[in-house]
Formats: structure tokens, C-alpha cells, sequence
């Protein structure tokens, strides 16, 4: 089987996507990024609308309706699932052939 | 402080401000001119973005997220390409971009816009020059700027005063025919060094 041509995700994106367990806005997807890194990737401004752009052109997320204008709410997509768990695979595929030696 | 600049090159515009900046002049404001404002502190943040929006919804959208970081838009709108931000907390937020994808895109969107530049610039030409509104003539023999036709026959004060009156329509018709060319050429030697940054910026990662 071919791999999909949009793996592997970037640190950034991945995370980003891990993130979106439930919908939230911009700024509280990086606390949450930093969060999960245990603090090793934090997630410029630029960067992360540079990247929620891309996911949203992508459609692995959506933005859902919200009360603030200015601040749009992001919400992970089915197609934005099965990425996320091909490159959890894709992983999990090396971390076993990492342990076979 | 106003200073009228014109910059094609982005990222010249961008060392630009920042040296404004480090000599205590924070940019204010882009429109036809640079407004600057004078500031008592010297060690600004002061970071660019390059982008353009297709909806106002979207630039609100952009600029609150910057916001949240504690990063101040101080110039730039819509449609206007840069997209000036600065903080005041050097050590927290140093950088508008974290990781090489966004670095990247960055340069990639300049570079969009400049070939864009360079398509129109070429289109317009092209078209000014089917119409006969510029000749290849002209542009290589300066003097069939001047439309008296006998005026390089002319001899002595015929000749000076004939050829002061039309001096400023000359030069005038001249500004109109050079301009385009010259655009272009700057826009294909920009495009180039901008070019050149990409490459190397790639060999780097």
C-alpha cells in the first residue's frame, strides 16, 4: 500500500492535531501543544496560523461556530482522525523496529 | 516622522524598519509614506510577515492570534503585503515563527508576489508597446523623446531655446517610457536574490 503523500506530519502539526482532542481557539492550542510536549514545542504566532491555514485548506480540521469573532474555534475533522492515527502507526511502526535490535 | 520610501524587495524593507527601530524610530505606519513615531527604548522586537487577505474576517482573525502572544500589529492592513509586529518582552516571545516549514512559506509568499509583480509589469509593457504608446526606438535613442522634428538640425540659440521648451515634456514622456523596463528589471534582480536566500536557506535544513 502507498503511504499517504501528506506523511509525515511535522512536529508542529502533529501536535497541533493531538491537540484537538476537543474544539478550541488559536492561542489555547498552543498551551495545550506546550502542554503535551512536556514544554519542548512552542508554537510561534506566525507559525500557528500559518499552519491552522494549511489544516484548514488541508480540511484535517474545520472552524465551528463560536462567540468570538476574532477568535475562531478549530475543531479535528474525520479526515484529520485518520491522519493523525496513520502517523501515530506510521511511529509506532519504527519504535517496534527500534527495539527489535 | 514621515520618510518616503519605495521598496520592491520586502525583506530590504524589512532591515530597513529594524535599523529605524534599533536607532529609537518604531514604524507607525504604511501607507503612501513611513510614519514613524520617535521611542525612548532601543532594544525593540520588531518581526514581519508577509501576507494578504482575501476577507477582512480573516486579517481580524490573524491579528488577534498575533495578539494573544502579546505581539502588537503596528502596521499593515488587508491587502497591504507586510505585516509589522513587535513585542516588548525580548526573552518570552523572540520570534514570529518557530519552526523551517513557516520560515519557508514565508519567503515563498514573497516570492509569489514578486513573480505576480513581475507577470503584470510584463503584460503592461507588452501592451503599451502594441499600442505604440512605447517604442523600442525611444528607448534606445533618447532623442526621439523630443517630438520637434527638426530640432537636432537646429543650430545655436534655435537650438538651446527649442530644445529647453521641450526639455520637460522630454523628459516627462521619458519617466513614462523607462519606468515600466526599469521596474522590471529590479523586480527580475530581487526575484533572484530572493531566490538565491531560498536556496541556501534550504541547503540549511
Amino acid at each position: 500500500m502507498k503511504r499517504n503523500k501528506s506523511l509525515p506530519l511535522t512536529e508542529t502539526v502533529f501536535y497541533i492535531l493531538l491537540a484537538l482532542k476537543e474544539p478550541m481557539h488559536g492561542y489555547l492550542i498552543m498551551q495545550e501543544v506546550e502542554e503535551l510536549s512536556n514544554g519542548d514545542v512552542r508554537i510561534a504566532a506566525g507559525t500557528l496560523y500559518g499552519a491552522i491555514d494549511n489544516l484548514l485548506k488541508l480540511k484535517y480540521i474545520k472552524s465551528v461556530p463560536s462567540d468570538d469573532k476574532r477568535r475562531k474555534v478549530y475543531a479535528r475533522t474525520e479526515l484529520g482522525n485518520k491522519i493523525l492515527r496513520l502517523d501515530t502507526e506510521r511511529m509506532d511502526h519504527m519504535i517496534q523496529m527500534t527495539k527489535l535490535q | 516622522m514621515k520618510k518616503y520610501r519605495v521598496f520592491l524587495n520586502t525583506l530590504k524593507e524589512e532591515k530597513w524598519i529594524q535599523e529605524m527601530a534599533d536607532n529609537g524610530w518604531l514604524i507607525e505606519k504604511i501607507g503612501l509614506c513611513y510614519t514613524f513615531k520617535e521611542v525612548e527604548k532601543k532594544s525593540y522586537n520588531l518581526k514581519m510577515d508577509y501576507r494578504i487577505f482575501s476577507k477582512q474576517e480573516d486579517f481580524d482573525v490573524y491579528v488577534t492570534m498575533h495578539e494573544d502572544y502579546g505581539w502588537k500589529h503596528i502596521a499593515g492592513d488587508k491587502s497591504s503585503g507586510s505585516q509589522y509586529f513587535f513585542h516588548e518582552d525580548n526573552e518570552k516571545e523572540n520570534e514570529l515563527f518557530s519552526d523551517e516549514n513557516s520560515q519557508r512559506d514565508r519567503i515563498l509568499r514573497i516570492r509569489k508576489m514578486l513573480r505576480q509583480s513581475i507577470a503584470i509589469a510584463l503584460v503592461m509593457f507588452i501592451v503599451l508597446l502594441s499600442q505604440g504608446s512605447i517604442t523600442i526606438s525611444a528607448l534606445i535613442n533618447p532623442k526621439k523623446l523630443y517630438l520637434t522634428t527638426d530640432l537636432w538640425d537646429m543650430s545655436g540659440s534655435a537650438f538651446w531655446s527649442a530644445f529647453w521648451i521641450e526639455t520637460p515634456f522630454a523628459l516627462f514622456r521619458g519617466l513614462f517610457i523607462y519606468a515600466l523596463p526599469i521596474m522590471i528589471i529590479i523586480y527580475v534582480i530581487y526575484s533572484y536574490k530572493i531566490q538565491r536566500d531560498y536556496n541556501k536557506f534550504m541547503k540549511n535544513i
